[in-house]
């Protein structure tokens, strides 16, 4: 018996050893969250804000309202780090997953102004090394990837394999570079349906367009991401490359269905950090001088704005998508236009009303995601 | 800590456990001891990756034990630490079949056990009073079905070594199991 219990005290000590990841503590000193103070409505929608993260089990809400008849307002409710039990700020930089495709397509959309393609331009052409792994790339577009509608596989969402192995080794994945993801889980594989047959989300389509953008520029997405839109406009807390930056809110889900949140944040960066797909960081006040920059043309053209909020014909099923923007339809507001981002950790959203001038960025730091319905009710 | 006490217990009762049936050999209980290779992955040589490593002791008692055939059930213990990911200590049992064809032998065997894994990753609970969240016990207790088929050879002192592919899951999991796969390389020795 004391053998036995020397046995058992010894397995159970082997797993208590088992190292936890350290939580890196964000640089920054705590600071105010209410700098809003004086909006008129300030306290109303921290208090509503605050019942709606309860209510979902969301350590952390930061949300952006701007209506054409009053100031923005920016609040912030609850954690950024649960580890250290650090409050969120409105300044925190946050993931924003597929929100980074709006940018991305607006960069295409720039290259389609200055010549640099057009976007019937074929994949087989402009990007030769594809040819012989993606079936029918001389029929896929770069409308085609803007839009959804090439018929590519998408790995992140429908791949198994492929998520079990962002689990397996969450590091090796931050190695791998996009030429890599393509070639493991992209290449040779048939199509889902024809190019231009229906809408069928996949990463992979920006994954290719990131590509796209730096085989053209020949610079870095990052570099070009600062030439045409985090410089000119401000944008002075973006980046989409590679960052160790702890001061990223980080990211959690009940990750084994046990009511109890995770943080996965290496799993987010793993899946998103430096891929056009996703990988853009950036703060709510960043996104607000993206928005107002893009909807009044001073980025890319009204035209070529107007091209982006034109859902995309497809010959089977319906479609809500236009060219790296996703429409929201609101009865209280009418035709929205942005983007939603999900990662494992990450509940975002961004959507402008042109018809009401009203734009609401709302970022969650669990990724289990939440009815923002009631967001409506404070932009019409 | 609750979840390490009720698993400490079973590990207790799985190494004090007096079998009636089915019986050991005449010459007493084997001992089998494997090292593995573990990932978090469906079932594929195709893709094999990179995970953690374990060690797996136990012993096998017999419903039937013929000289070219045996119908086995098996009693294990094991431990895998799998870097930046989890690691998880278990207790199972397995029952299956094997056939010799001379020195040689190949078995199959389904089972299930209990999996005691802790993620690197911490976890935090919402205090349903406060809406505040603190830090949650960082062990979990979970169900582990497990399947392998394995291929040994036997030396004529009946010390045998094998390598078994195993596929074991932790349940429950948001999409049901989490799948694992685990190569083993080990010997069976018997001490009299």
């Amino acid at each position: 018996m004391k053998n036995q219990l020397i046995f058992s005290a010894f397995a159970a000590l082997l797993l208590l050893a088992c190292e936890t990841e350290p939580v890196l503590k964000p640089t920054t000193e705590p600071g105010s969250t209410d700098e809003y103070a004086n909006h008129p409505q300030n306290q109303l929608y921290r208090k509503e804000l605050a019942e709606f993260r309860r209510k979902w089990n969301i350590p952390g809400s930061l949300m952006l309202l701007k209506r054409a008849d009053a100031p923005a307002w920016i609040g912030a409710i609850g954690k950024s780090n649960l580890e250290h039990q650090t409050d969120l700020r409105i300044t925190d930089p946050f993931r924003t997953g597929s929100i980074t495709k709006a940018l991305v397509a607006t960069v295409v959309m720039k290259m389609k102004e200055e010549g640099q393609l057009r976007l019937e331009d074929n994949l087989a052409a402009l990007l030769p090394e594809v040819n012989g792994h993606i079936p029918d790339a001389q029929k896929i577009t770069v409308r085609n990837l803007l839009s959804h509608t090439s018929g590519l596989v998408d790995p992140t969402n429908d791949d198994l394999q492929y998520q079990l192995d962002l689990l397996n080794n969450p590091q090796r994945r931050v190695q791998q570079s996009t030429d890599e993801i393509l070639r493991r889980y992209v290449y040779g594989r048939a199509l889902v349906s024809q190019p231009g047959d229906r809408f069928q989300y996949s990463n992979a389509n920006f994954w290719l367009l990131g590509k796209l953008i730096e085989t053209i520029r020949g610079k870095s997405l990052q570099a070009v991401l600062e030439e045409v839109i985090f410089t000119p406009f401000g944008l002075t807390h973006s980046y989409i490359d590679r960052r160790d930056d702890r001061n990223v809110i980080r990211g959690y889900n009940d990750f084994y269905a046990n009511g109890k949140l995770m943080d996965v944040t290496a799993l987010d960066r793993a899946d998103s950090d430096g891929q056009a797909s996703g990988g853009l960081i950036t703060t709510a006040d960043d996104l607000l001088k993206f928005t107002e920059a893009f909807f009044a043309g001073k980025i890319i053209r009204l035209a070529s704005v107007q091209e982006m909020m034109t859902v995309q014909p497809v010959r089977e099923g319906a479609n809500e998508y236009g060219l790296g923007l996703e429409s929201y339809s609101s009865t209280e507001l009418g035709m929205g236009w942005g983007h939603n981002g999900t990662l494992l950790g990450v509940d975002a959203n961004w959507f402008y009303f042109p018809g009401k001038k009203a734009l609401y960025v709302l970022f969650n730091n669990n990724g289990g995601g939440s009815d923002k319905s009631f967001v409506e009710k404070w932009l019409k | 800590m609750k979840t390490v006490q009720v698993f400490l217990v079973m590990l207790l009762v799985v190494t004090t456990v007096k079998a009636q049936k089915p019986k050991s050999t005449r010459n007493g209980l084997p001992i089998t001891l494997s090292l593995f290779s573990e990932s978090i992955s469906l079932p594929t040589f195709r893709h094999l990756q990179t995970g953690g490593l374990g060690l797996k002791i136990g012993t096998e008692l017999f419903y039937r034990n013929r000289p070219s055939s045996q119908l086995i059930q098996t009693l294990n213990v094991g431990y895998y630490r799998h870097p930046r990911v989890q690691a998880g200590l278990f207790v199972s049992s397995e029952f299956g079949f094997r056939k010799y064809v001379g020195v040689f032998y190949a078995d199959a065997l389904v089972g299930g056990g209990a999996l005691l894994v802790r993620p690197v990753s911490p976890s935090y609970t919402q205090d349903s009073n406060t809406g505040e969240y603190r830090k949650a016990p960082a062990t979990q207790l979970k169900f582990m079905p497990t399947i392998n088929a394995g291929l040994g050879y036997r030396f004529h002192h009946r010390t045998t070594v094998f390598t078994r592919y195993e596929l074991f899951g932790e349940m429950p999991f948001r999409e049901i199991l989490l799948p694992h796969q685990a190569l083993h390389l080990g010997a069976r020795i018997f001490f009299n």
